[in-house]
């Protein structure tokens, strides 16, 4: 019997210790609601969106793009990278960034929430990784002899209508 | 030789092989060559990527072409009249509906040139985006309704305001009175407003549909943008109509 109370005691163990685990870092902690896809092209627009911790305090998000080839920040093209987000009536805040991927390169995209109102612990969301790749670019020796040689042609063309002309008005002239 | 070829031919000859034709011309080349040129050297541009390059010279190129082909469109009629030349013209044996028709047939041709002449620089920039090709000329198919709309508006102008001046702002009225609200659309948070501007603005509904043919997406579905586009051209049309019965009276009163 003993030994049955023991393996129920184990399995009860095994089976709900990694419950409380998962259920404790969501009520303190930043959450990501919308992560950027996993691969993008520079030029293409991604949005990420994060809830601040449900405590009633004020919190204001940050988002980084970590490139991690230089280990820095990225400058993000076309958002401000931070934001307040605050607790209202039991809602949760949210907080939302959009913006372009500017720069090839492989970057871990996060948000942290750092508590305003006292002081308290910096939480981070769980990173999301994301693959920036370099978009297809228009091929510039086909494009340079189009943007070079069309003129020339239109020139030469204008050459000689004006000469036809020119001559045309003489032959009249002469007559 | 029918008396409407001669005209066709004429106009055609005058609105592309006289100086003021081939520098229009040369307009629309030289500007399409130095965005070529300047959307391979500047790297903010890169962010556009491609296709939104391909986009953008594409709209460049219907409305610089649209836009020099109205006019040299708005100078028909009224330039005949400021050289003392419609009299004779209007001596011919075609009636004014006629007259006017092969002006508006050589004007939006003279447009197609100029639309032809971008085509190049189109397929160039098109090419390794993975687009089917057909598409750009497509598009500049869908253009020449845009062309055959403003160019008509321009004769019909150039007849009734009967001076070059008059008809050049007359047609400039008209286009921006047709394009604002696109533009301003535009400019607006998507709504029920925006799109109702968006709708009733020909251009803007060209692009659409030649916008969507470039992205690579079909025309289906797009029952708003044609039927404004059947509306404008039919406009221009009931335009030219009464623009040719008002030259017939002005005919008569010359003679």
């Amino acid at each position: 019997m003993k030994r049955l109370w023991a393996l129920f005691a184990l399995c009860a163990a095994l089976g709900g210790a990694p419950s409380l685990a998962a259920a404790a870092p969501a009520a303190a902690g930043v959450t990501v609601t919308e992560a950027p896809p996993a691969a993008l092209q520079v030029g293409d627009s991604f949005q990420v969106s994060a809830t601040a911790p449900a405590d009633g305090g004020r919190y204001l998000l940050t988002l980084t793009m970590l490139d991690l080839a230089t280990g820095s920040s990225a400058d993000l093209e076309g958002w401000v990278p931070t934001s307040v987000g605050q607790t209202v009536s039991g809602a949760q805040a949210a907080a939302s960034w959009a913006g372009k991927a500017g720069k090839a390169g492989h970057y871990r995209v996060y948000v942290t929430a750092v508590p305003l109102d006292q002081p308290g612990v910096v939480t981070s969301s769980s990173p999301s990784e994301l693959a920036v790749s370099a978009a297809p670019a228009p091929q510039a020796a086909p494009l340079m002899t189009v943007a070079v040689g069309e003129p020339v042609v239109v020139a030469l063309a204008m050459v000689w209508v004006l000469s036809r002309r020119r001559r045309g008005a003489r032959a009249g002239g002469e007559r | 030789m029918s008396t409407v070829r001669v005209i066709l031919g004429k106009e055609w000859a005058s609105s592309l092989l006289t100086p003021r034709g081939l520098l229009l011309l040369a307009i629309q080349v030289v500007t399409m060559s130095v965005l070529a040129i300047v959307s391979l050297s500047l790297p903010d541009l890169s962010l556009m990527g491609q296709a939104g390059l391909l986009k953008l010279l594409f709209q460049v190129a219907v409305a610089l072409a649209v836009a020099l082909a109205t006019l040299a469109a708005s100078l028909t009629v009224a330039g005949e009249r400021d050289q003392a030349t419609l009299e004779s013209l209007l001596l011919a044996p075609i009636s004014g509906t006629r007259l006017l028709g092969a002006k508006w047939l050589a004007a939006a041709g003279a447009g197609a040139v100029h639309l032809l002449l971008s085509l190049p620089y189109l397929i160039v920039m098109g090419a390794g985006t993975g687009l089917a090709l057909w598409r750009v000329p497509a598009g500049l198919g869908l253009a020449l309704l845009l062309m055959a709309g403003y160019t008509g508006v321009a004769v019909a102008a150039s007849t009734i305001s009967g001076r070059t001046f008059s008809a050049l702002v007359s047609t400039l009225v008209v286009a921006a009175v047709l394009e604002a609200p696109g533009f301003a659309a535009g400019a607006l948070p998507k709504g029920a407003l925006q799109k109702w501007l968006a709708t009733i603005s020909p251009g803007d509904q060209v692009m659409t549909l030649a916008g969507n043919l470039l992205a690579g997406k079909g025309l289906s579905g797009l029952g708003t943008s044609w039927l404004t586009v059947a509306i404008f051209l039919a406009a221009v049309y009931l335009a030219v109509r009464y623009a040719a019965a008002h030259l017939e009276l002005m005919g008569g009163d010359a003679q």
